[in-house]
């Protein structure tokens, strides 16, 4: 049933392009990137305890990886913004082993210092067209038309494609190995779990969804540039929506792009007070509802994983 | 199955583990005593490779496998269940099972599913296959700590004090349980305080004190040592 309404949801969400104005299609895409954005981080942090603050080094990256592929080595653009994700992923597995030295908060924040050190080494890259940007060589390869609608698509497969990748992993095996680490890692290890192994699969597959993600951003926009890439809003806005939907839930990213949108979208005409209803509404949130939106459901519904109370 | 030669370990000046050398065969099971702060969780925290030793060997069937990290010695058969039970909040108790059987055993998903129910049945959570880690009471935590080492299928399995909290009863259930165990591919090392416990369930005792080991032989040999009464036994018959 549920699995019926969601194809049916997405099938929905396909169809937009044909009948929404442009400014709808862009909105869409936004919300789509966000979700997929929301979803890929959730993964180590929320069902792994691998809190990332450096994520949207991973978005900047994923950006420029498409406008390099583009442009050096001729790549249509939609070739490209599936190969940014990987290009972003293997960058991963090659700093994983540094910042995998480092644990919780350290962690965090040594991501946070590798997202800047991204920035600051591409603004001083000419190469990478500096602190003034890169534009889209690749803007022709579609007509002008199907721009809008392309990208949006492709935002509907990253948001599509990393949920049932969450979805797929935390009903297998790994699934359960991920969330023994995170319960308690020793008494995972004393029952064979590996921890490096788990947590650099995680990690390369989060980096690689959120740098497809960024790449589908800038395929929009036409041009990149270190500021706009390297963006401290991204994992700011990544953390609040994961953190007011429902951390480690899959549809905590969908519930709190949802409340993030609408908060945005419905204070437009005042300027910047959105940010400030946000970070109430964020705090408010996590004082009624520790588990996010989505544990809202959990007080509606009888859950099937508890059983009776002990005699 | 299990060799282990001149264990050592200090922590700063104290030293905890002094020198411990002992094998277990596959079909033995060796009870290990001593008084509170002896060194025996030390000891086998060593084994399983969560302590790095200072000095000496641990082989497993051979094989030497001191060097190794935990995770490896699992894989290798070496299990083991803590004294202070470490449950996993999130996970139900057949969640637990089937980690144990896929990253300890290397067993497929429908096997590894098959395996929880068996080790279920055998130490009595069968009621509790759905329950979750945080839920349980500390009897069905220690029992699940032994449930998780048997779901690995170890070679060696280290057994910390799983008796604690149980009635008399269930202390027989589970000496029948360990005697159930015995089969000549595991080797099973057991710390209790219960001196009959050890005495009905093991072929020898080895005897520890202030990391050092005092004596190692039979059940009998050991309880009627006159160090090990002076030392131990008076103390834990009160008990
Ligand atoms: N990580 C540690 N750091 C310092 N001292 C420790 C550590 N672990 C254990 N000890 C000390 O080692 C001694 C032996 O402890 P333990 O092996 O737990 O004894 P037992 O299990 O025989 O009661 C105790 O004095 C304890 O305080
Ligand atoms: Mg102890």
């Amino acid at each position: 049933m549920t699995r019926i309404l969601a194809i049916g949801a997405v099938l929905i969400l396909a169809s937009l392009p044909f009948w929404a104005d442009r400014g709808v299609i862009f909105l869409g895409m936004e919300i789509l990137v966000v979700v997929a954005l929301a979803q890929a981080w959730n993964l180590p942090a929320g069902y792994g305890g691998l809190l990332s603050l450096g994520h949207h080094g991973f978005v900047g990256l994923g950006g420029y990886a498409l406008y390099v592929l583009s442009r050096d080595l001729g790549m249509h653009v939609l070739v490209a913004i599936p190969l940014a994700g990987v290009v972003t992923a293997i960058f991963a597995l090659f700093i994983a082993p540094i910042l995998f030295r480092l644990r919780e908060v350290y962690f965090a924040v040594g991501m946070w210092v590798a997202a800047e050190i991204l920035r600051i080494l591409v603004s001083r890259s000419d190469w990478l067209g500096g602190a003034s940007g890169l534009p889209l060589s690749g803007a022709r390869d579609l007509p002008r038309a199907w721009m809008g609608p392309s990208a949006y698509w492709m935002a509907l497969t990253a948001a599509v494609g990393t949920t049932l990748l969450v979805w797929a992993l935390m009903r297998s095996s790994f699934g359960l190995r991920l969330r023994a680490l995170r319960d308690d890692e020793a008494a995972a290890r004393a029952i064979g779990v590996k921890p490096h192994r788990v947590r650099l699969i995680v990690f390369v597959l989060s980096a690689g969804a959120t740098g497809m993600a960024g790449a589908t951003m800038f395929f929009s926009s036409l041009f990149i540039s270190p500021l706009a890439a390297f963006d401290m809003g991204w994992i700011v806005t990544i953390v609040f929506v994961t953190l007011i939907g429902g951390l480690g839930r899959l549809s905590g990213p969908f519930l709190g792009a949802a409340f993030y949108f609408l908060l945005r979208e419905g204070l437009a005409d005042y300027g910047n007070w959105y940010l400030i209803a946000l970070g109430a509404a964020a705090m408010a949130i996590m004082l009624v509802l520790p588990g996010g939106l989505a544990s809202l459901s959990d007080r509606f519904t009888p859950s099937f994983t508890k059983t009776k109370e002990q005699p | 199955m299990l060799e282990v030669t001149g264990l050592k370990k200090a922590f700063g000046k104290l030293t905890v583990v002094d020198d411990v050398s002992t094998t277990v065969a596959g079909g033995e099971a060796m009870g290990i005593m001593g008084p509170n702060g002896a060194g025996k969780s030390t000891f086998f925290d060593l084994l399983a490779g969560a302590t790095r030793a200072d000095a000496g060997t641990v082989r497993l069937a051979g094989q030497d496998i001191s060097t190794l990290p935990t995770e490896a010695r699992v894989e290798q058969g070496l299990a083991r269940a803590f004294q202070i039970p470490k449950p996993f909040a999130s996970l139900s108790v057949r969640e637990h099972l089937e980690l144990a059987a896929v990253a300890g055993a290397g067993l497929g998903s429908n096997e590894a599913r098959l395996e929880a129910e068996t080790v279920m049945d055998r130490t009595g959570l069968a009621d509790l296959a759905n329950e979750t880690g945080n839920g349980l009471r500390l009897l069905d935590r220690k029992r699940l700590e032994l449930a998780k080492a048997l779901a690995t299928r170890p070679r060696v399995i280290l057994l910390d004090e799983i008796s604690g909290g149980l009635t008399e009863h269930e202390v027989h259930e589970l000496i029948a349980l360990v005697l159930d165990l015995k089969t000549p591919d595991l080797a099973i090392l057991w710390i209790e305080h219960i001196a009959h416990a050890l005495k009905e369930a093991c072929d020898k005792i080895m005897m520890l004190h202030l990391g050092a080991k005092i004596i190692e032989d039979t059940p009998d040999a050991v309880t009627s040592d006159s160090r090990v009464r002076e030392l131990y036994l008076g103390a834990a018959n009160h008990a």
